[in-house]
């Protein structure tokens, strides 16, 4: 039996204990529970009564392997819990459909969002408050907190962050030997990303930096860099939330872009770049030298014919008062129609998908096996979502099986644990990224942009649509 | 009616009138054809039904509710069309639907009609020149829109730029600048739907009897004379009309700005059925997606009413 398995037997002995009326050790649970307002929040349960849930992110056939080792664990999931009957889907995150299948009651017990949509969520109330169930669990409730915050709302918890990664800047090392600059060398101020645009530029013809600006990932990029430049795009006041958008942060980073754009003419001309164009397209043919992204970008860029060792990924560059950098990853999280007994299943079968492999070695290279078999990247730089310890034993663990050339970020992965993760804006997070689309816009595409003004209507915008909320 | 209680009274005089009257209707139902008709139509009322009326109901109940779609919707009177109304990308989108419709029938409204023209002229060639008018009709939508966004490409290296340098003009930002974008997806559009009306108005054009052109060739009418007084008049009524359904699919662009430029630059070429889109799906706000729905289709209606009267006379 793994330590894990260990966890999760006390657990269930722990939770029908406290259902006869014994162990004083769940009561804060139980009370947790009677005053969650979330659909099954207050039902009581008995932890070892035969539930049925349906899970998300089953493996395509196309991934022959990974599929194998899902269904593999699939079997050993069920023969650990006789009394929980899991139903596996391919059901992954669209914003298109979410809505379709919340309203249809056809959401699966558990599925995977990313980081830049569960604060919606939370604020929809689609997400159910598993709060209670989280602190009860030994191995859930101490989830990395710089990570487990982003899942979480006026204290409570809607889910359980299964992979985490920061913001950083991505860079083509191949276009930096070309322009003479070190690869080795990420920038740690935005003023040597922009002499590095400029020299990309000058020596290769390439654009030196790039981000996209539609669909809201302008204002996303935006919102990661005035974080960079010590400033928050909105702020709370108890349930008052203001948006924060005419700061010194904003101003220092357009004036970034500005200068990349208009004083070094390192921008290149396409300023309507979509995020999903750059990262298939753009990035991994070669054609830019720097861009803002998130360090897991490394698989896709890879399985879009960039080389691995052309990648490299560094820390965001931090300005004056730098106040950390964004985060994004994996949440998974429960549906709200489901009940208490589903929940916890669900719960169950989440840290035994995605956490179990941190404390059985066997699973570990199980998946890391599959996983480099299916062509996938093996070892992205993520931020640990459990303790360090257990982090660096699982690497060792899948050593033989890492593809990803780790030794190329050593400048990244030292900022893991010093660069603070700075959660998105919580109230209309969405609404303001659409509002910065725009501002972004304006300053890539006209030399004569007021900043200032452009920012001050974005302001009164995005606070027009917080009030109105 | 008439002719049924005339008869049923003929040949019930003095008996009880009534169940033999139903039987009578109902038995001349069958015998013409009636249960036949039911069966062909259930199909119909079912399909329109279900997946047309239904969903038109649920939204105008839906404009009027604020809903997560997991607990119990709540009726918010107009609170939705409130919000909708106070949104500061509304007054852009609704310009740039209307300026989209503008140029598209400014652009788009002429190039069929007078393709129409030109291949109805045509004698051999008729036949392949539809079939290439066409080609594009076949193209899938969002196909067609990264083929000619690939065509934009703002770099000098771009197709489009290309071609202008052959002429020492350019390099153009096309998408990239809000003068320019907006023309240049209706003339994207343009290319991709007017195949599928030439040929409706090559259609009308063929129905035209050869006598009026004879006539007008023997009185010494060249081919433009020809256009003016013979075939345009008689195509008004297809003309009126496609300008109609043009306005009416124009109002409701989506397709070609959200994947050409998302909305940009600067929300130059967002329109209206993309807020729709964005409040719907990027902010799960569907009290204020169907709300401003049907803001729209009222629009849409009324236009097309005053449309229709003012119209009446010519296209008779």
């Amino acid at each position: 039996m793994s330590n894990l398995d260990a966890l999760f037997t006390s657990r269930r002995r722990l939770l029908a204990a406290g259902l006869g009326g014994g162990a004083l050790l769940v009561l804060p649970a139980v009370a947790a529970c009677s005053t969650s307002s979330t659909p099954g929040g207050e039902e009581s349960f008995d932890p070892e009564a035969p539930v049925t849930i349906s899970v998300g992110g089953k493996p395509t056939a196309d991934q022959a392997a990974s599929l194998k080792t899902f269904n593999d664990q699939l079997a050993q999931f069920t023969t650990a819990h006789p009394n929980i009957t899991v139903n596996a889907e391919e059901t992954k995150w669209d914003a298109q459909t979410f809505n379709a299948m919340v309203a249809a009651g056809t959401l699966p017990t558990t599925m995977t969002v990313p980081f830049t949509d569960i604060q919606a969520l939370i604020e929809r109330e689609q997400v159910l408050d598993i709060t209670s169930l989280v602190a009860a669990d030994s191995v859930l409730s101490k989830v990395n907190p710089d990570v487990a915050k982003i899942a979480q709302r006026d204290g409570k918890t809607y889910g359980v962050a299964s992979s985490a990664y920061t913001m950083g800047l991505i860079y083509n090392r191949a276009l930096y030997t070309a322009a003479g600059l070190d690869p080795d060398k990420p920038p740690a101020t935005w003023d040597e990303v922009v002499s590095n645009a400029a020299a990309i530029t000058q020596k290769t013809g390439k654009p030196g930096f790039t981000i996209p600006t539609t669909n809201n990932v302008g204002g996303w990029y935006l919102t990661t860099m005035s974080y960079s430049n010590g400033s928050l795009m909105e702020t709370r006041d108890g349930e008052k939330f203001t948006a924060t958008i005419n700061t010194d942060g904003a101003k220092a980073s357009l004036e970034i872009l500005r200068q990349i754009r208009w004083d070094k003419n390192a921008f290149g001309s396409n300023f309507l770049l979509d995020l999903t164009e750059a990262r298939s397209k753009i990035f991994p043919s070669g054609a830019y030298g720097q861009a803002v992204d998130g360090a897991d970008v490394y698989g896709g860029l890879v399985t879009n014919g960039m080389k691995g060792d052309d990648v490299g990924i560094g820390p965001l560059p931090q300005g004056t008062g730098g106040l950390g950098t964004l985060g994004g990853g994996a949440v998974q999280i429960i549906s709200p129609k489901a009940s208490r007994a589903e929940a916890f299943a669900a719960l169950e079968w989440v840290k035994f998908r995605t956490l179990q492999k941190y404390f059985d070695q066997e699973l570990a290279i199980s998946n890391a096996k599959a996983a480099a078999e299916d062509g996938r990247a093996v070892g992205v730089p993520e931020v640990p979502v459990l303790e360090e310890s257990l982090y660096s034993s699982y690497l060792e663990w899948i050593k033989p099986y890492l593809n990803v050339p780790r030794e190329h970020f050593e400048v990244y992965l030292a900022s893991l644990s010093t660069l603070p993760i700075v959660p998105e804006p919580a109230k209309k997070g969405q609404e303001l990224y659409a509002s910065l689309d725009p501002v972004v816009q304006a300053v890539l595409t006209r030399q004569d942009a007021n900043i200032e003004e452009l920012l001050a209507k974005a302001e009164t915008d995005v606070q027009a649509q917080i009030d109105a909320s | 009616m008439t002719s049924t209680s005339e008869v049923s009274t003929s040949s019930t005089p003095t008996g009880p009138s009534v169940p033999r009257d139903t039987t009578g209707r109902v038995g001349r139902w069958v015998r013409r054809g009636g249960i036949s008709t039911l069966i062909f139509f259930i199909p119909v009322l079912f399909t329109y039904g279900y997946f047309a009326w239904w969903p038109i109901l649920r939204s105008l109940v839906l404009s009027l509710q604020k809903t997560n779609l997991v607990t119990e919707p709540k009726f918010v009177g107009l609170d939705n069309f409130t919000r909708v109304l106070a949104d500061p990308l509304l007054g852009q989108a609704t310009w740039n639907t209307v300026w989209f419709t503008i140029l598209a029938m400014v652009i788009g409204f002429p190039v069929p009609v007078m393709f129409a023209v030109f291949v109805a002229e045509l004698r051999r060639t008729r036949q392949i020149a539809s079939v290439l008018a066409y080609i594009p009709v076949i193209i899938p939508p969002v196909v067609s829109v990264l083929l000619w966004k690939e065509f934009y490409n703002p770099e000098p290296h771009g197709i489009f730029n290309t071609i202008a340098s052959w002429f020492g003009a350019g390099p153009f930002p096309w998408l990239q600048d809000g003068n320019s974008a907006m023309p240049s997806i209706v003339v994207q559009a343009t290319w991709a739907g007017f195949g599928q009306t030439a040929i409706i108005y090559l259609a009308a054009l063929m129905s035209i009897r050869a006598e009026l052109y004879e006539a007008a060739e023997i009185d010494g009418a060249g081919i433009v004379r020809r256009a003016w007084h013979i075939t345009l008049p008689q195509i008004r009524f297809v003309m009126l009309f496609m300008l109609l359904l043009q306005m009416i699919g124009t109002m409701q662009v989506f397709t070609e700005p959200t994947v050409m430029t998302g909305g940009g630059p600067e929300n130059k070429t967002v329109t209206l059925l993309m807020l729709i889109y964005r409040y719907a799906f990027i902010q799960g706000d569907y009290g204020k997606a169907t709300a401003l729905s049907l803001i729209l289709a009222v629009v849409l209606s009324i236009v097309s009413a005053i449309y229709l009267a003012a119209t009446r006379k010519w296209s008779n």
